[in-house]
């Protein structure tokens, strides 16, 4: 696959549309873009591995001695994301695209991944929908998974690590070509030999056997078990017999009891006429029925009452003698105030007299008219006297005894409505009593308009006829409960009869467990010998190119790939170096890279980011002239003036290269870059920071962020 | 020497026993028999009242039937027969059984002329 343009749309740097010709006329398999950093060199790596594979992982990163694999970048959103930053946070549509054409084995190749915002702003990947077209030579145009696949079966995603070689990541390829064989290459390698396959090839066989072992040994079980089930399934059988004989015997009970009944029916249409009154009698008797237990519980009411209607009789005669006690009482209470009030005026009358001195207490003159006072006094206390004798005199009752007696009674009072609430019980007893009387005055009538005879037949038949639906009834439940039992019995039976089928092991299925194993082995036997195969491969191949590029022959002469892909240098003794430099190293691992790029078979350019960082002067050209051989696999290198320039690379390589370019902002430019021109007779403007070409007259704007790329003129030729 | 009253036996003729029987619903024949009360002292109790109601005493005949009376304060109705008991020196239950039996007679004749047993509360004593 020979790529031809990449078109980039909003994506890094690249504001709006830039088109990278990659065609030329040159055989040179070179391809470089030079640039200060932070101008969009691994954007332009980065949007191919976006419009391949539709995502790019950021660079691993090591923490205090531990690797943490890259996130992968974001469309859109905070921080360092795909789209191009005037593009996600100016534009009206959110957008960013890249196009791939390609010449491949099957025609022309169009890949076309497109990035647009489904919202007004979208500020995670969430909202931003992605296709993907993919078009190969005539076959129709294929999208979604399709795309994906078809890109898959030019470029499969698990040898992407081989093409888009990171120079700053070079350590970790080495890394994993030092490690052992759980985290090194060994899925990598098994990916560039096509290996996968074979692999899941072996393991679906190994799955199949297993499926198959398992059929046979569940079907050694169930012989066994089917010896068991059969003789289970006779006795089930025999059960089941009984079971269905049980219940057909009581579905003919069932049958015998309706025809009974329907006999019964037939006789009662012969009593027709009187029916309604034996049914009136019987509706009677439910309301007797009713009435007297009604009755029953008036009667209870009634006699909780009566307990205290003796009361209510006895106060009758009580009440006034009551009163009576009562007002004696309140007379006993006043008499005994006037006596004790008349002694006190007595005892006061009589000590005033005796008191008495003749002389005014407030002046001390004598009293006039004192004899006339004193007859006075005297005459009361006579008075009072006899007031004292008529009171004692009185036979009053005394108060206590009054109290007690008023007491006692009291405890014999009902209280204010029990008369009327006996009468109610009482009223209410009796209308019960009428009640039930009349009813019975009613089942006397009727009963009298049916002769003995006819009673004793319309109710016999309906008792007769109670009893057959109630055996109805019964019997039906006793032949649903015997069908449940005789279907339980099938499934039972059914089910045994199921487990006597089958319990034959197949001789096929031995025999293609047999042909399954043979085939497990012929796979492992075949991924061994290829792998090998592809080790030695690779070890011949990594040892060439390391000694085309190895600036120390003499010291590092190959390398060793052993069975688990674990690489070492060897030195002229053909022993492992114990400390190669590591400029070595480097070039070690871009060797085996290299090799299993060429034994993967997979015809793709290669992406090489930051080629020289590790590297010295003298590797780095042998690097690009290993890598830029003519009519190669295209080759592209993504450096910065630290590691190549622009003009020593056209000096040393100019033959090797088809195309070069060179990323920059205005302001990087002294001289003037219009197409043609090149002169350096500038005009620098520093106030508004603008130069213009005195030359040509073109005048570029310092602090610009339009991304500048610039095609290299090789041999006279852009 | 001041009489002192005693509690004394209840006692009912025969007939009034009888009387009293019948009107206890666990002895009535049918459900709609007037028997309004449950226990005997009950029976005693209405008879009692009404006959001191009446004002009436009757004399329970000898060798009548006494009344199993467990539970029955007597003092409680010293109150209205303490004048008797004194003046006659009879005992408590003495008198009221007198009462009681008064009280049976005119309760059997008012049964016996359709009345309710119940309704004599209603009635004035001299409409009895």
């Amino acid at each position: 696959m020979k790529l031809q343009h990449l078109v980039l749309h909003n994506i890094g740097p690249f504001y709006g549309r830039y088109n990278i010709d990659f065609t030329s006329a040159s055989d040179g398999s070179g391809y470089a873009f030079f640039a200060e950093n932070n101008r969009g060199k691994t954007s332009i790596y980065n949007a191919m591995r976006w419009c391949l594979f539709g995502k790019v992982e950021e660079r691993a990163k090591t923490v205090e001695g531990r690797r943490y694999k890259g996130a992968t970048k974001a469309i859109v959103g905070d921080g360092k994301i795909l789209m191009n930053d005037v593009a996600y946070e100016s534009d009206d549509v959110q957008e960013m695209s890249v196009i791939l054409f390609a010449q491949g084995n099957r025609g022309t190749i169009q890949v076309t991944r497109a990035a647009k915002s489904m919202t007004k702003f979208a500020r995670s990947d969430d909202e931003i929908e992605v296709s993907l077209n993919v078009k190969i030579g005539d076959a129709p145009l294929l999208d979604g998974r399709k795309a994906q696949e078809a890109i898959e079966s030019f470029f499969p995603t698990d040898l992407a690590r081989f093409f888009f070689i990171d120079g700053e990541s070079l350590e970790e390829y080495t890394e994993m070509m030092q490690a052992s064989s759980q985290s090194g290459l060994k899925d990598e390698v098994n990916a560039v030999l096509g290996i996968p396959a074979l692999v899941r090839g072996d393991e679906d066989l190994t799955r199949l056997r297993r499926t198959l072992k398992s059929k046979i040994d569940s079907t050694t079980k169930a012989a066994k078990q089917s010896t068991k089930a059969r003789d289970d399934a006779l006795a089930q059988k025999r059960i089941l017999n009984e079971k269905m004989v049980a219940s057909d015997a009581i579905k003919k009970k069932l049958d015998a009891v309706l025809g009974k009944l329907e006999q019964t029916k037939k006789e009662m249409e012969t009593h027709a006429e009187l029916a309604p009154i034996v049914e009136e009698i019987r509706s009677l008797d439910t309301q007797i029925e009713l009435k007297k237990a009604n009755l029953l519980e008036s009667a209870k009411d009634r006699a909780s009452e009566a307990k205290i209607a003796w009361k209510v009789m006895l106060w009758d005669r009580c009440e006034t003698v009551h009163d009576d006690l009562v007002s004696s009482q309140e007379l006993a209470s006043t008499a005994e105030a006037t006596r004790k009030s008349t002694i006190q005026s007595i005892e006061d009358l009589e000590r005033d007299l005796a008191d008495m001195s003749g002389l005014c207490d407030a002046c001390g003159q004598p009293l006039p008219d004192l004899e006339k006072y004193k007859k006075k006094k005297k005459q009361e206390l006579v008075q009072r006297t006899a007031v004292l004798e008529k009171l004692d005199a009185q036979a009053y009752a005394s108060h206590d005894e009054l109290a007690i007696k008023v007491g006692d009674l009291k405890k014999l009072r009902p209280l204010d409505d029990s008369r009327t609430r006996i009468i109610a019980a009482d009223e209410k007893w009796k209308r019960m009593k009428n009640d039930l009387e009349s009813l019975h005055e009613q089942h006397r009538h009727l009963n009298s308009k049916l002769t003995e005879g006819m009673k004793e037949d319309i109710v016999e038949l309906g008792e007769r006829k109670g009893r057959q639906e109630a055996m109805i009834q019964r019997r039906q439940n006793e032949w649903k409960s015997a069908r449940a039992e005789v279907e339980l019995a099938e499934l039972e039976l059914n089910r045994l009869q199921r487990l006597t089928i089958g319990g034959e092991v197949s001789s096929e299925d031995h025999k293609l467990d047999n042909l399954i194993g043979k085939l497990i082995v012929t796979v492992k036997d075949t991924l061994l010998s290829y792998r090998e195969s592809a080790r030695k491969k690779v070890e011949l191949l990594a040892s060439e190119t390391f000694r085309k590029m190895n600036n120390a022959p003499e010291v590092y002469t190959d390398i060793r790939v052993d069975k688990d892909f674990k690489t070492t240098i060897l030195n002229s003794k053909g022993r492992p170096s114990r400390d190669p430099s590591s400029g070595a190293v480097s070039i070690m691992t871009m060797s085996v890279i290299d090799a299993l790029r060429q034994v993967s078979g997979l015809d793709a350019p290669v992406f090489f980011d930051t080629p020289g960082r590790s590297l010295d002067e003298q590797h780095k050209e042998k690097l690009l002239e290993h890598f830029w051989a003519p009519d190669g696999q295209q080759f592209l290198i993504f450096a910065h003036s630290g590691e190549f320039t622009v003009e020593e690379t056209l000096e040393n390589f100019s033959g090797k290269i088809a195309r070069a370019y060179t990323i920059s902002l205005p302001g990087d430019h002294k001289t003037c870059y219009k197409e043609g021109c090149g002169s350096d007779d500038v005009l620098h403007d520093a106030y508004d920071k603008k130069n213009t070409c005195n030359s040509c007259g073109f005048v570029w704007d310092l602090t610009s962020q339009n991304t500048l790329l610039l095609p290299v003129n090789i041999n006279g030729v852009v | 020497m001041t009489y002192e009253i005693k509690d004394g036996t209840l006692y009912l003729s025969k007939d009034s026993h009888a009387l009293a029987g019948r009107l206890l619903p666990k002895n009535s024949q049918n459900i709609d028999d007037d028997a309004p009360f449950e226990t005997l002292i009950d029976v005693f109790m209405f008879a009692f009242a009404l006959g001191y109601k009446l004002g009436k005493r009757n004399q329970v005949p000898p060798n009548s039937p006494d009344l199993t009376s467990r539970g029955f304060k007597r003092d409680l109705y010293l109150q209205l027969v303490k004048d008797e008991c004194l003046l006659e020196e009879r005992t408590i239950a003495y008198i009221m059984s007198e009462y009681a039996e008064a009280g049976c007679l005119h309760l059997a004749t008012a049964i016996s002329n359709g009345e309710s047993v119940l309704s004599v509360i209603t009635k004035h004593p001299d409409s009895l």
